[in-house]
């Protein structure tokens, strides 16, 4: 398969909006890769629907993070180890990408999780982490509007139960 | 890395009342709408304070923040991938990540594969870590026995032998008794041995008796009873001091230094209808007489064998050795690997100029003759020891003594730095020693096909009266007890070898971090905070005029035998869940 750098693809998001996208974008996708892949050349000319990613995080962000790492060295495909860093090291550029609202964060980490975009994934999962840490329950509950289904008493007990990890 | 989860039941803790089915999410609750598998990989990337959050967060959470797979990737984190760092070797960034295959946990990896609990196993090890347990106590005697109990602990099950109440197993779980077995009138135990290879559910027990008889039972752990398997009768050599059990193989010890090694292999002629399993050889009743110039090195074979005629599966003596050097405390143990076994006696040796030291014989014998191989003996360099002649061993570091670094601590040259130990514990490859000085000493065997080596003692500090007993395991972890002042320390001695090392500070500071002294949780400010002060522990309370004789633990639970001064005998429990 030719990757040549001018090579376009057609995304179609399932509100029917075509996106023509450089096939090296596109290939930050390992589903849209491996689709590629297995269809082989007669797929680039058809448009390529990618009906999970809703209307909000439309492809465009998702997009636009493709388009600043296209160059990137392709990630391990090791399921099981874990090469990340512990979190908080998120790259500049990603963590002013990142600077946007719940909802879309959210969708962000929904449309890479399905088009199978590891790396941004990864990005989008610290910047939730980092908005956890170190808080106490009830401001992670304030901080994601979380309803808390457990009695105080349920919740005393949890404590209880884990308060042998408490400091160290 | 974890898209694939396999998801893992949290199941350790009394169980909370099921979430209700229809979850009140708020409109702007957007986490909750991600699935698991992506909440799971966000809280992978959270720390352990974070995590005990999240589980308070809400039901969902509670079960999500609790999952099986972040805390086994946290455990290999904290716990596995130390140690993999200390070993020797090119590393690599890749090969010491976080993953399942088993290579990468060490010794570890039994808990894999299994459905293994992965927080609790967590909490476990942290307690280990920085001593933090339970104690409860469970009375087993009202009076003094003679000779003292003895115990072992194997499997969850502590074992007991004395003369007034017999053979009694204990569930340290339940903390109550479930099964005993009085012995014969008059007999009096002097050392007790376990197998735990014998097959799940159950331990094979040997107990030596004072007047050199033995026996053998089988406890079934399920049914609760004790089957009494064979009785050795008494023997002029006089009384056994120390026992080790391998099915088939027994190895005893009399206190005149007699040593015997016997198998229940029946031989080909007297097929087996017991329940002992694992084997197929032959073994000639005779014993072997080949090596006798060997070990004359060390043990005279001896030619008193006094096997009487038996019912039921009789055992044959395979080798008797005689010693006229090893001096108590002694240690045995047996060892078998698919063609050889290796019964190995731990004994003190005298020195006479720098103090005790540390002896080890090994005997090998091959499994399908039953016959000795060879027989090979080493000894520790005793600290402070320096040759006027220059024998390649004084070049080893410890040994180095006799050229006192300045503000070395281990800078202890003099007769009365190497005390005699009051007991042994070797678990292959390590030797435990304690001594009446307030510390121990730890020596590691090399035992290759070729050679047999003791390396020279490395001094354990911490204890701050004599320590009266330890245990090891062949993962070099120890505990050890004071006779007095209710003091236990927990040692992680893997690799711990730091004689090699000249720099002092280095030195200290791994000291340091070698051992931990057990607090038990509400009686030391130290670690539990003030609402940590439970009401069951208040009545345990410091009993300086207690004896601690005996201790052993395994992967949660230290148990010390206490005799308090009005005679009464009881078993702490140190327990870590």
């Amino acid at each position: 398969m030719s990757s040549a750098d001018d090579q376009t693809i057609t995304l179609v998001s399932n509100d029917n909006v075509s996106i023509p996208v450089a096939l090296k974008v596109a290939e930050r996708s390992m589903l849209i890769k491996n689709m590629l892949e297995d269809i082989g050349e007669s797929a680039m000319e058809s448009p390529i629907p990618i009906p999970n990613v809703r209307k909000r995080a439309s492809p465009k962000e998702v997009i636009e993070w493709c388009e600043h790492h296209k160059d990137d060295p392709a990630t391990a495909a090791d399921d099981d180890s874990d090469s990340r860093k512990k979190t908080t090291d998120i790259e500049e550029w990603d963590q002013k990408f990142m600077q946007v609202d719940q909802e879309m964060l959210f969708e962000i980490i929904l449309a890479s999780n399905y088009l199978d975009i590891k790396p941004l994934l990864d990005v989008g999962c610290k910047t939730v982490a980092n908005m956890i840490k170190g808080k106490s329950p009830e401001e992670i509950r304030k901080t994601f509007n979380i309803t808390n289904d457990f009695t105080p008493e349920e919740e005393e007990q949890i404590r209880r139960e884990n308060e042998w990890a408490e400091d160290r | 890395m974890p898209p694939k989860h396999r998801r893992s039941s949290v199941s350790d803790h009394a169980p909370l009342p099921s979430p209700k089915r229809i979850r009140t999410k708020h409109p702007l609750d957007h986490v909750s709408s991600l699935s698991d598998e992506l909440i799971i990989r966000i809280l992978h990337d959270l720390p352990i304070q974070t995590l005990i959050q999240c589980q308070r967060l809400s039901h969902r959470f509670y079960t999500l923040a609790g999952d099986s797979q972040i805390w086994k990737n946290l455990y290999y984190n904290r716990f596995v991938l130390p140690r993999a760092l200390r070993i020797p070797g090119p590393k690599t960034d890749a090969a010491l990540h976080f993953s399942s295959r088993s290579s990468k946990w060490l010794d570890e990896n039994t808990l894999l594969g299994k459905k293994t609990e992965w927080k609790g196993q967590y909490k476990l090890r942290h307690n280990w870590s920085i001593g933090a347990c339970e104690v409860q106590e469970i009375h087993v005697a009202d009076r003094p026995s003679v000779p003292s109990m003895l115990v072992k602990l194997a499997e969850g099950i502590v074992l007991t032998v004395d003369r007034g109440d017999g053979l009694r197993a204990w569930d340290l779980k339940e903390r109550e008794l479930i099964a005993s077995c009085a012995l014969e009138e008059g007999v009096a135990p002097t050392c007790l041995a376990v197998d735990e290879g014998i097959g799940s559910g159950r331990l094979g027990i040997a107990v030596g008796y004072m007047d050199g008889g033995w026996g053998t039972w089988r406890l079934n752990v399920k049914e609760k009873e004790f089957v009494e398997v064979y009785r050795h009768p008494e023997s002029s050599n006089g009384m056994l001091s120390a026992v080790a059990y391998a099915n088939p193989y027994i190895l005893t010890i009399t206190d005149s230094q007699l040593l015997s090694l016997y198998t229940f292999t029946p031989t080909i002629l007297t097929p087996s209808t017991d329940d002992v399993d694992g084997y197929e050889q032959e073994t000639p009743k005779s014993k072997s007489h080949t090596m006798f110039g060997i070990l004359m090195a060390k043990f005279t074979s001896s030619t008193d064998s006094e096997i009487a005629p038996h019912s039921g599966p009789e055992p044959h003596l395979l080798a008797s050795l005689k010693s006229h050097t090893s001096w108590p405390p002694l240690s045995l143990s047996i060892r078998t690997t698919t063609s050889t076994i290796i019964a190995s006696i731990a004994y003190s040796l005298p020195t006479y100029y720098s103090g005790y030291t540390i002896g080890l014989q090994e005997l090998h014998l091959s499994t399908t003759t039953g016959t000795i191989t060879f027989s090979r003996l080493s000894s520790a360099l005793p600290q402070g020891f320096s040759s006027i002649l220059s024998s390649p061993v004084a070049s080893s570091p410890s040994s180095g003594t006799s050229s006192p670094t300045p503000g070395n601590h281990r800078n202890d040259i003099g007769t009365g730095s190497n005390t005699r130990p009051t007991t042994l514990s070797y678990s292959h490859p390590y030797i435990l020693a304690t001594h009446p000085d307030n510390t121990l000493t730890l020596y590691l065997c090399t035992s290759t096909a070729s050679t047999l080596h003791i390396s020279p003692g490395t001094k354990l500090w911490g204890h701050t009266s004599s320590v009266s007993s330890a245990e090891i395991t062949a993962r070099g972890k120890a505990v050890s007890v004071s006779t007095r002042g209710n003091e236990l320390r927990v040692w992680e001695l893997e690799g711990g070898f730091s004689s090699s090392t000249p720099s002092k500070n280095r030195r200290l500071n791994r000291r340091d971090e070698r051992s931990v002294k057990i607090r038990p949780e509400g009686k030391d400010g130290e670690v539990t905070t003030v609402e940590g002060r439970r009401g069951l522990l208040e009545e345990y309370s410091e009993e300086v005029g207690a004896q601690k004789s005996w201790v052993g633990f395994d992967d949660e639970m230290v148990i010390v035998l206490k005799e308090s001064e009005q005679g009464t005998q009881a078993l702490m429990v140190y327990d870590f869940t």
